[in-house]
């Protein structure tokens, strides 16, 4: 007796032996009683087959062309290795150095805590960190959306150190974002990379810079309204 | 000779937006039926496009352009829903119960055309990814296990199970018409 699990196996000739292949075939051949059985599957299956394609949406599908457009732009952007380490240097000084220098207090308070406060309750310290991250970022994203409003087009050179300073901000959110395996704020903010490395690409007109920036303080406000909604004890899912 | 040398050459970006052009809709339309969300199926066109893109040296012009990248979307697809959900692929005998239909279900439904998205309805996550891999996509059993990170016969059970389940609610609709 040939099963219909056998038969759906035949119908995509697919996970069986050759052997079986062949010994189903014969038997639909020779049972007439199977072959209805079969004809009505495979007539069932075939009426769903995927003849109704979906139209993606209009800003989607600009979006998907825009992003490949920046990722070409951010790619001729990328400074050689050196000059990005000296960039890095640069701009994450400041925030290396405030970062060891909590590190230090850190293990000094905790070096000459006693033993019963030298054991904190992890729970409250992942709450905390957190918390921490989320105001960081709600800070952050105020700034930028203040920096961008004010954004000098006269001044090529400040404009572009201050857009480079953003990407550089953005980029250590988004790195703290994908550690803290929140993949959807860590694509949003790689969204607003690609956007930041389109106004400083000296292509760009001051109209395509303008229409960029306008995209970008949208975005800014839509995640900052979209954050203050989420608890202030959790990091926000995007 | 000129068509054999440009099967070796990286593709260029005016390449990938023809492709968008011509396949943007269907690698949509795959990922919605992947995820039954359309910011989800969004998220995963993109994310398969960046990642083609930085890919595109390793494509060697065996296949088309559009369905080189046709595979990597549906792998981005595949990789969101276990990043968001990532129960779904916990053993079968859990897996049994349809999940409630949500207004992005119900939006995603209306996106993806009644018929084939009410079958799918039907279906649990497993299920559904198992059949559309299978039956749309026409991936072997054994390349949807090892992108599934799971056996073969599992594979073939959630199948199965598909494909009872819609014969079920396709004789149910029949018998309302």
């Amino acid at each position: 007796m040939i099963s219909d699990e056998q038969l759906i196996l035949y119908y995509y000739r697919d996970g069986l032996s050759k052997q079986h292949l062949e010994e189903i075939s014969m038997a639909l051949e020779q049972d007439a009683q199977l072959a209805e059985r079969f004809s009505m599957l495979s007539s069932q299956l075939g009426r769903l087959e995927a003849d109704d394609e979906v139209a993606a949406p209009a800003p989607a599908m600009r979006r998907w062309h825009n992003s490949l457009d920046q990722l070409v732009v951010s790619e001729q952007r990328k400074p050689s290795p050196l000059a990005w380490l000296w960039q890095s240097f640069q701009s994450g000084f400041a925030v290396a150095a405030a970062a060891v220098l909590v590190l230090a207090v850190g293990i000094t308070i905790g070096l000459n805590l006693p033993d019963g406060l030298n054991n904190p309750n992890q729970g409250f310290e992942a709450a905390e960190s957190t918390d921490s991250f989320a105001s960081g970022l709600r800070v952050f994203l105020q700034e930028t959306e203040m920096q961008l409003a004010g954004l000098d087009y006269d001044n090529t050179a400040q404009r572009q150190a201050l857009i480079t300073e953003i990407i550089s901000r953005n980029r250590m959110y988004q790195l703290a974002a994908q550690n803290s395996s929140d993949p959807g704020l860590a694509r949003v903010l790689r969204a607003f990379e690609l956007v930041l490395v389109s106004m400083v690409n000296e292509q760009s007109s001051d109209a395509d810079i303008e229409a960029a920036r306008a995209q970008l303080v949208f975005e800014l406000t839509a995640m900052q309204t979209k954050l203050a909604h989420v608890s202030s004890k959790q990091v926000p899912q995007l | 000779m000129a068509a054999l040398l440009k099967t070796t050459t990286t593709p260029t970006l005016d390449e990938f937006h023809a492709a968008l052009d011509n396949c943007g809709d269907r690698w949509y339309s795959v990922c919605l039926k992947i995820t039954r969300n359309p910011a989800y199926a969004e998220d995963a066109v993109q994310d398969g496009l960046m990642t083609a893109w930085s890919k595109r040296e390793q494509f060697h012009g065996s296949a088309k352009l559009e369905t080189w990248i046709h595979r990597i979307v549906v792998n981005a697809a595949l990789q969101l829903l276990r990043k968001n959900r990532p129960q779904i692929w916990q053993p079968l005998e859990e897996d049994f119960a349809v999940e409630p239909v949500t207004p992005v279900d119900a939006r995603a439904e209306q996106e993806m055309g009644m018929e084939l998205a009410a079958a799918l309805e039907q279906l649990s996550e497993f299920e559904r990814v198992c059949f559309v891999l299978k039956h749309i996509e026409q991936w072997r059993l054994n390349e949807i296990a090892e992108s599934l990170e799971t056996a073969v016969s599992n594979i073939k059970q959630g199948l199965f199970r598909a494909v009872r389940k819609l014969r079920i609610s396709m004789a149910e609709w029949r018998s309302e018409l």
